[in-house]
């Protein structure tokens, strides 16, 4: 049964969703969400099942794992105390077949054996159910206690569906006794489905409704394989009903099948009984819906994420406006009209609620601010969040806030880099844009920030994140490379003569956090080859103070003799492997995503470049000059990449089917052209022949 | 309903009847064959069609697999674009469902200019395997068959169906849509596989609730619409009451699009295919349009089709 509803839940996702980016599995777990959950209980607001997915498969998953874990709980509690053991043993005994020397009653060891035995004809796969049916009426015939009486039955009628023998297993059932054991509900759930199986589905939808609303193992079975197909079958279910509560239950089914319309049912619900508790579950939920389309609309993100129409946004939280004016009544409706009103239409409705309308006058200052006073902003936030002390709101506040300020910071400025982050910080920041974003100014600010003694609540959020509270290693790492990045090599070294010292070889480099803590290269940054990369090194050649030594080195040569030939050869090189395209980039940049063109890292190789011409005027030697042409046509190669990145919006490197469509446009740049024509004249040179066989030339060919 | 069961299994004995007489009265006439499209396979004994069964449906989550039935039949392996973008083992999953000397199998992809090299990739794989393998071809296929290509294989199936977008609200007839067909057969000059035609004999119905697609029905035509349902200017009907229909749940205020065919759109069609083909395949055997089996009319298209 469930099998098919999945097959269809799987359908509508594969026809409604195309896009693969994070989406919160619960539309509560979304960016904000203030709408207060006090009337449910606890209990309730974990439960996955009155919490709305957006990708019902997900949710499948996650409602199954919620249960599981429930369910294993109660009945290891229930071995524990009937062996008197504790819930860990009876944990490796019954779930991880460790042998049960921890039973000391001898009775008892001897019937777990016996039921163990039995139970380990069950596979995963092609089980012989008529085998293990008789294995377990053999059991039960052997008159056993009540705890392993109501286990054996319920293996009995696992046999016994499986078998389809559905009348037999319904027989069965009635004729046992029932008990307090959480196999009841098992056992009540495979009742169920039997009487489905026999064609009432009526009678089955009924019992479902009931396991959905009051079992604490198996719930979710209730919701799944509730079903109903006709308007006769699903009028009688309604007088089945004991009450209008039970008529809501149903309702409520109905409306969080994905296919439905839940803001119908709720209609019809609260027509039936507006004060059943699940008319106030389906409004939370659709709540929590509305709230989260109507901050999808101010973000305008739900063309691209979502595979949303704005209009279709509108209609769904115009319509629940319409529900929430026709049914006003009720503190909780009455602030969820005023909230709805503010936040869609930017209309202020009074409301009598105290803690409400302060929660809607803190959202109402922040929508208002112009400007950043963080000591006003750190008073009233804390104010707001001393009301709502405990809930779950606090957090939406804080975003909400963070997300306000980073529009008021100024642009490049850490705290506008960081308030904008902080949404994310509890969900699945890694830091590595943070980290990639960073300039010497940010990491100045950031560095301030950290030392700065009386900090604001504002600034305390802000740094709440170990991703961001960099230690003083990696502070000194990054300061080394940005002004490496930068061409100040001497500042550059400053920091990085304090950086650990780097092992012989590079898989000792894996060892902790020595891979974060330090750069190195496999490779010598002032030679340039022909061949790839292979990655085939084991020997670490330049730790990056190493690097900065020789770089100054030249640099001072440079300084003393400007035409010296092999000294402007190696500058043009070293700068030329720091870059996104050299064999050291490591030394460059902080954090690099190889499908990303690091716009800040580009500069180096114009840089690189100067010193190539230069070279070329300076030297006759035929060999040199053929190796300088070709690093200038793997530069107008990487000037191409970065003219073409520009076009994209998030500065993509080409995939390398559009590599070809690179060098197609390289091949029409005329600068280009003269240089490839300038490296034929060298075609009798050593290194020429080398590079003739080498892939990357023969697509410049 | 009775009647109904009658009229199928007409068709069943009809098929036959007409299956070997016309078989032996016209030499060199078009085959005809029937498409099965269920994970669960369930096929009368005495259906003696040729059938091509779909036997797996790979997606980049799952592999489905129908357990074939004892008869000849062509097994078809569906995949899914995702499936082909992300798994390296299709290959191998097809080596080992489908036995090396089967005669024919054909692949269904509908595959774009993304993955038509991994996609072609497959096909020489599949094609040093078996004897004879064949693809199915979407009608953007033909139209573009430059951008998206030939797949390597020994023969085609043009898919005469689904031609539209049925997420769109504005679509008249997604599952056959001539308007829409001729746009697609404009220019055509040639192609270079033998193709063969695979025709529709469905229908279903496509609910929509504030204009979005929210499921489907198999299996319905016009005439199960009852009086709870209001005929709209756009061919489309408006639900006037919250109630089940045929097993889905209906609220007042969701539109729905049937889709069906008749047989006198299933002849245009034939006027309009502008190459020589030898078989007609039907899609699909389960759920077909039951109104076509109303007087014989898709036992006398058969018929037609054998005969012409």
């Amino acid at each position: 049964m469930i099998r098919i509803v999945l097959i269809n839940l799987l359908f509508i996702v594969e026809l409604f969703s195309c896009t693969t980016f994070w989406q919160p599995t619960y539309i509560n777990e979304a960016d904000f969400n203030f709408i207060d959950n006090s009337f449910l209980k606890k209990e309730d607001i974990k439960n996955p099942l009155y919490r709305y997915a957006h990708i019902p498969s997900w949710a499948y998953d996650k409602r199954v794992e919620y249960y599981q874990k429930i369910k294993k709980e109660l009945n290891l509690q229930e071995w524990s105390s009937y062996l008197n053991i504790s819930k860990d043993k009876a944990n490796s005994i019954v779930y991880k077949d460790t042998p049960p020397t921890a039973i000391k009653n001898q009775k008892k060891k001897e019937k777990f054996i016996a039921y163990k035995r039995a139970l380990g004809l069950i596979k995963d796969y092609d089980t012989n159910w008529k085998e293990v049916l008789k294995s377990f009426q053999s059991l039960i015939k052997q008159n056993p206690d009540r705890f392993f009486k109501t286990r054996i039955a319920y293996n009995i009628v696992r046999a016994y569906h499986n078998l389809g023998e559905f009348d037999k297993e319904i027989a069965f059932i009635d004729s046992l006794q029932k008990d307090n054991s959480i196999v009841w509900e098992w056992i009540e759930s495979y009742r169920a489905g039997a009487i489905q199986h026999r064609g009432d589905l009526v009678t089955s939808a009924y019992l479902f409704a009931q396991i959905f609303a009051t079992h604490k193992s198996d719930a979710y079975i209730g919701y799944y394989d509730f079903k109903i197909k006709t308007d006769q079958e699903w009028n009688r279910l309604l007088k089945m009903a004991k009450n209008t509560q039970e008529q809501t239950l149903f309702h409520f089914l109905r409306a969080i099948n994905p296919k439905n319309s839940e803001l119908l049912e709720l209609k019809y619900m609260t027509q039936i009984n507006p004060n059943s508790i699940w008319v106030k579950r389906l409004l939370y939920l659709v709540a929590q819906k509305a709230q989260f389309r109507a901050f999808l609309l101010k973000s305008g993100d739900y063309q691209d994420y979502y595979n949303l129409e704005k209009k279709d946004l509108e209609n769904y939280i115009d319509r629940f406006l319409e529900y929430l004016k026709a049914n006003p009544n009720g503190s909780f409706n009455e602030y969820l009209l005023s909230y709805f009103e503010y936040i869609y239409h930017h209309k202020k409705i009074p409301i009598k609620d105290s803690k409400h309308k302060k929660l809607l006058e803190y959202i109402a200052f922040v929508d208002s601010l112009k400007g950043v006073d963080e000591n006003l902003v750190s008073k009233r936030l804390k104010d707001i969040e001393e009301i709502f002390k405990g809930s779950d709101i606090i957090k939406s506040l804080q975003k909400y806030t963070m997300v306000k300020l980073s529009t008021l910071y100024p642009q490049n400025s850490i705290k506008a880099t960081l308030s904008g982050y902080f949404k994310e910080y509890d969900r699945f920041f890694d830091g590595a844009d943070f980290r990639a974003g960073l300039n010497l100014k940010k990491l100045n600010e950031l560095v301030a920030l950290k030392d700065k003694r009386d900090k604001n609540y504002i600034e305390k959020l802000m740094l709440n994140s170990k991703e961001i509270n960099l230690n003083q290693n990696l502070i000194n790492l990054y300061y080394a490379v940005l002004y490496t990045r930068d061409g100040r090599f001497q500042k550059a070294l400053n920091y990085a003569k304090d950086l650990p010292m780097p092992p012989k070889y590079y898989s000792d480099i894996y060892d902790g956090d020595k891979s974060s803590s330090m750069r190195v290269s496999l490779y010598n940054p002032f030679n340039v080859s022909f061949s790839g990369n292979n990655r085939s090194e084991k020997y670490i050649k330049y730790s990056h103070k190493k690097f900065l030594k020789t770089i100054i080195k030249i640099q001072k040569e440079l300084q003393k003799n400007p035409n010296s030939v092999m000294d402007n050869l190696l500058m043009a090189n070293g700068l030329y492997n720091i870059s996104d395209f050299g064999n050291s980039p490591m030394f460059a940049t902080i954090y690099r995503d190889t499908t990303i063109v690091n716009r800040n890292n580009l500069n180096n190789i114009h840089k690189a470049e100067k010193f190539y011409k230069k070279v070329l005027k300076l030297t006759d030697n035929r060999e040199l000059k053929t190796k300088v042409y070709y690093q200038l046509l793997k530069i107008s190669l990487a000037k191409e990449i970065e003219k073409n990145s520009k076009k994209t919006q998030y500065y993509r490197k080409p995939t390398f089917k559009e590599m070809d469509t690179i060098f197609e446009l390289l091949k029409r740049d005329t600068e280009y052209s003269q240089l490839y024509k300038k490296l034929l004249e060298y075609q009798d040179t050593k290194y020429f022949n080398k590079i003739k066989n080498c892939a990357t030339f023969k697509y410049f060919n | 309903m009775q009647l109904l069961n009658i009229l199928i299994r007409l068709l069943f004995i009809g098929v036959l009847f007409w299956g070997c007489g016309s078989n032996k009265e016209v030499s060199n006439s078009k085959e005809v064959a029937f498409y099965y499209w269920k994970s669960r396979c369930q096929i009368r004994d005495d259906f003696l069609y040729p059938l091509y069964i779909k036997v797996l449906d790979i997606s980049q989550k799952s592999i489905i697999k129908t357990k074939c039935p004892k008869r000849e039949f062509t097994p078809v392996v569906y995949i899914d674009n995702h499936a082909l973008k992300n798994r390296d083992d299709i290959a191998q999953i097809i080596f080992k469902t489908i036995p090396k000397n089967t005669k024919e199998i054909q692949v269904d992809c509908d595959w774009t200019k993304s993955t038509q090299k991994k996609y072609f990739a497959l096909l020489k794989e599949i094609k040093k395997r078996y004897k004879r393998v064949t693809a199915t071809i979407r009608l953007h296929q033909l139209k573009y068959q430059t951008q998206t290509g030939v797949p390597p294989v020994d023969g085609g199936v043009l898919m005469f169906y689904n031609m539209s977008d049925f997420l769109d609200p504005d679509t008249q007839n997604y599952i056959l849509d001539l308007d829409e067909a001729k746009k697609y057969l404009r220019g055509f000059k040639s192609y270079p596989l033998e193709l063969d035609l695979a025709l529709p004999i469905y229908s279903m119905a496509t609910v929509f609730r504030y204009n979005r697609v929210v499921s489907l029905i198999d299996g319905i035509t016009t005439n199960m619409l009852d009086n709870r349902f209001k005929k709209l200017s756009n061919g489309r009907y408006k639900v006037l009451k919250t109630h089940y229909f045929y097993n889905r749940l209906l609220y007042e205020g969701d539109e729905i699009r049937v889709d069906e065919v008749s047989i006198k759109k299933l002849r245009e069609v034939l006027k309009l295919i502008p190459f020589k083909y030898n078989r007609v395949i039907f899609f699909r055997y389960s759920n077909l349009n039951k109104e076509l089996l109303k007087n014989s009319h898709l036992f006398k298209f058969i018929n037609f089709i054998k005969n012409n």
